[in-house]
């Protein structure tokens, strides 16, 4: 038996190593996506009051902070047993959207453009963000502007653009302002005109990707995201709706708090990422996936006319039900066009800003579950306190949690397609770390990560003998 | 002569880990500091894509940054010893005079920062380094003494590099 290990994986949110396993005729048996690290917030938070949750749940992760403050907050408000006044909902989902926009932004223009624009095979020294601002400055500028349109919006609500404090237990800590209103809708133009030029320039060119698009991760599997009762999609609140690659229903409009009735968690030995599965199916048959191809494959509709007519030219494509995980980075495209058309609208409502932002209550349930969509997919958040508030138990399911399975089936199936001897082909370490980049997968918020290695790949014969080495 | 928009001071760092706050807690003082009027004062965990609009539009950039690194004499070696450096400028096409290294993540060195600004809008204004030698990043919010005391070099030397700046301009 060989081995060929990668490690870390460049360009994702926090660090990894894989492995990828051949036989004595260097046939690709096995492979697996390791996380190595750990910094565990499930227990750290034990023994704090339940309050404190949001704002310590949030330093999980400087990308998507917003996702655990809200999913942490709604948590606590089960706890309370508070619903929440309206305006505070809005102004969560504005909150949320920014968020949307200024993730996807990250791993698109700054993570995966410098793949799409330069090539694949390009040389790993120049593919980088740099080497898209010398090619194509354009584009490096709206990856840019759309990343600061997302941040401005979460600071100017929350008073930080990293780890804002506004979403606390019962709404928002103070209402929006006309004045921040008006700033908000004065940036609306500017970032739209950015993502229509950025999904043409994606459109034109989606076909000089087709053997990738073909070879990443495209394999049927179930898919989750929330969806409101219309069907149409949901992003801050919102039931469950899970299909699988027929588009038949296995899952709608089905309370998400008892994730426990349908989803198992599996623990394996190599990594500390926990692998999430269907319960109905099994470990490992139950696999699925969630986030921006997930989420466009289970709703009806997105909501906004232009990001819906984006997303019927998407489906008369790709078919309704893409499997493709390379597509995760035009549903990125589409959902940050429907995210900012969102916050327009929510914005536009001269009802938002109404100053009744909070509910205030104490302890009235012992138990509580919080669920809402992350960037990456679903996130769910669940507490037990004791009589005083106090945190006894935590349970964070993460989106990269959910995607564990597929993406490790997504590098087996890359290995397979690339990996022909006992060297390492520059062309199959890139095309392994793109696709978990499809993923945009977030190790930070899976396993608390922290840390950088260099990058490590070898190639280990049946005998144990490194055959190869490469350091990037 | 100016033709940007004055001083931009960007000072960045952990402030959950110890001496690596140093930057942040440095611009903070700057920013209540009166010799400092007029500068755009920036605060950040650390230096990303983003900023590289701002940075194109200024006509002096000053970035303060914890370091572990020891690139003078024994004296440089010390905690709280403040080191400053003018960042290299761009070839005459402008590309950087230092190796490009691969951008790991979002995040990118200074060097990069003000490539990125050359590249994208057209300017790189000149820019100077200002770092002072850490003691402890393990995690808290609390500085060392000595960096503690060094923060005060720190906004001397900014002071500095924006008067220099003056001068040559004016």
């Amino acid at each position: 038996m060989s081995e060929i290990i990668i490690d870390p994986v460049t360009r994702i949110e926090g660090h990894s190593k894989i492995t990828i396993q051949l036989d004595e005729h260097g046939q690709v048996v096995d492979a697996h996506f390791h996380v190595t690290q750990f910094r565990g917030f499930e227990r750290i938070c034990q023994g704090r009051p339940f309050h404190e949750m949001p704002a310590l749940m949030a330093r999980i992760c400087g990308i998507c902070p917003v996702s655990h403050l809200i999913a942490s907050a709604k948590t606590c408000e089960e706890i309370m047993a508070v619903s929440i006044p309206p305006v505070a909902i809005d102004l969560r989902r504005v909150m949320n959207l920014a968020q949307i926009v200024q993730s996807h932004a990250l791993s698109f223009f700054h993570l995966s453009s410098p793949d799409l624009l330069l090539g694949f095979d390009a040389e790993a020294a120049g593919r980088n963000f740099l080497g898209v601002a010398a090619a194509a400055p354009q584009l490096a500028r709206d990856g840019i502007a759309l990343r600061k349109f997302g941040q401005q919006i979460i600071e100017r609500l929350g008073g930080k653009r990293v780890h804002p404090g506004w979403i606390i237990p019962g709404g928002v800590s103070h209402p929006l302002s006309p004045e921040v209103r008006d700033e908000i809708l004065a940036a609306i133009p500017d970032a739209l005109e950015r993502i229509r030029r950025t999904l043409t320039w994606y459109k034109a060119n989606v076909a000089t990707w087709a053997d990738e698009a073909a070879a990443f991760a495209n394999f049927p599997t179930l898919y989750m995201g929330l969806v409101h009762e219309t069907g149409n999609a949901a992003y801050s609140d919102g039931d469950l709706r899970v299909i699988d690659g027929d588009g038949n229903h296995l899952a709608d409009r089905r309370d998400p708090r008892p994730y426990w009735e349908y989803l198992g968690e599996a623990v394996e030995p190599w990594t500390f990422l926990k692998s999430t599965y269907w319960k109905d199916l099994g470990y490992p048959d139950g696999l699925y996936r969630v986030g921006p191809l997930a989420r466009l494959n289970v709703i009806d509709q997105l909501g906004s006319p232009e990001a819906d007519d984006e997303l019927e030219q998407y489906r008369e494509r790709l078919g309704r039900y893409p499997a493709s995980s390379f597509y995760y980075h035009h549903a990125r495209l589409i959902e940050i066009l429907h995210c900012i058309q969102s916050i327009a609208d929510i914005v536009s409502d001269p009802v938002i800003l109404d100053d009744h932002v909070r509910a205030v209550a104490e302890v009235n349930r012992s138990e509580g579950v919080g669920v809402s969509e992350a960037p990456r997919g679903t996130l769910l958040h669940h507490y037990r306190v004791d009589d005083n508030g106090l945190v006894e138990w935590a349970n964070l399911i993460i989106a990269t949690g959910h995607n564990n399975l597929a993406m490790n089936r997504g590098v087996l199936d890359v290995a397979r397609k690339y990996i022909d001897g006992h060297e390492i082909e520059e062309s199959m370490l890139n095309r392994i770390e793109a696709v978990i980049r499809c993923f945009d997968p977030c190790l930070s918020c899976s396993t608390h990560a922290i840390g950088q290695m260099p990058l490590q790949v070898q190639l280990i014969g049946a005998e144990g003998q490194v055959l190869d080495e490469v350091a990037r | 002569m100016s033709d940007g928009d004055g001083v931009l001071v960007i000072g960045y760092g952990n402030p959950l880990r110890g001496d690596d706050g140093a930057g942040w807690s440095a611009a903070e003082l700057l920013a209540e500091d009166p010799r400092a009027a007029g500068a755009q004062v920036v605060i950040c965990h650390q230096l990303t894509p983003e900023l590289a609009e701002d940075v194109s539009r200024a006509d002096l950039v000053v970035l303060i940054d914890a370091s572990a690194e020891v690139t003078g004499g024994a004296a440089a070696s010390r905690p709280g010893a403040v080191e400053v450096r003018t960042i290299p400028v761009a070839h005459d096409d402008g590309t950087a005079s230092t190796p490009v290294t691969s951008l790991f993540s979002h995040h990118i060195d200074a060097v990069r920062l003000l490539q990125l600004s050359g590249a994208l809008y057209g300017r790189w204004p000149p820019a100077v380094e200002i770092s002072i030698r850490v003691a402890d990043v393990e995690g808290g919010t609390a500085l060392s003494p000595p960096v503690g005391a060094g923060l005060s070099v720190v906004v001397d030397a900014v002071i500095d590099a924006m008067r220099t700046h003056e001068r040559r301009c004016a």
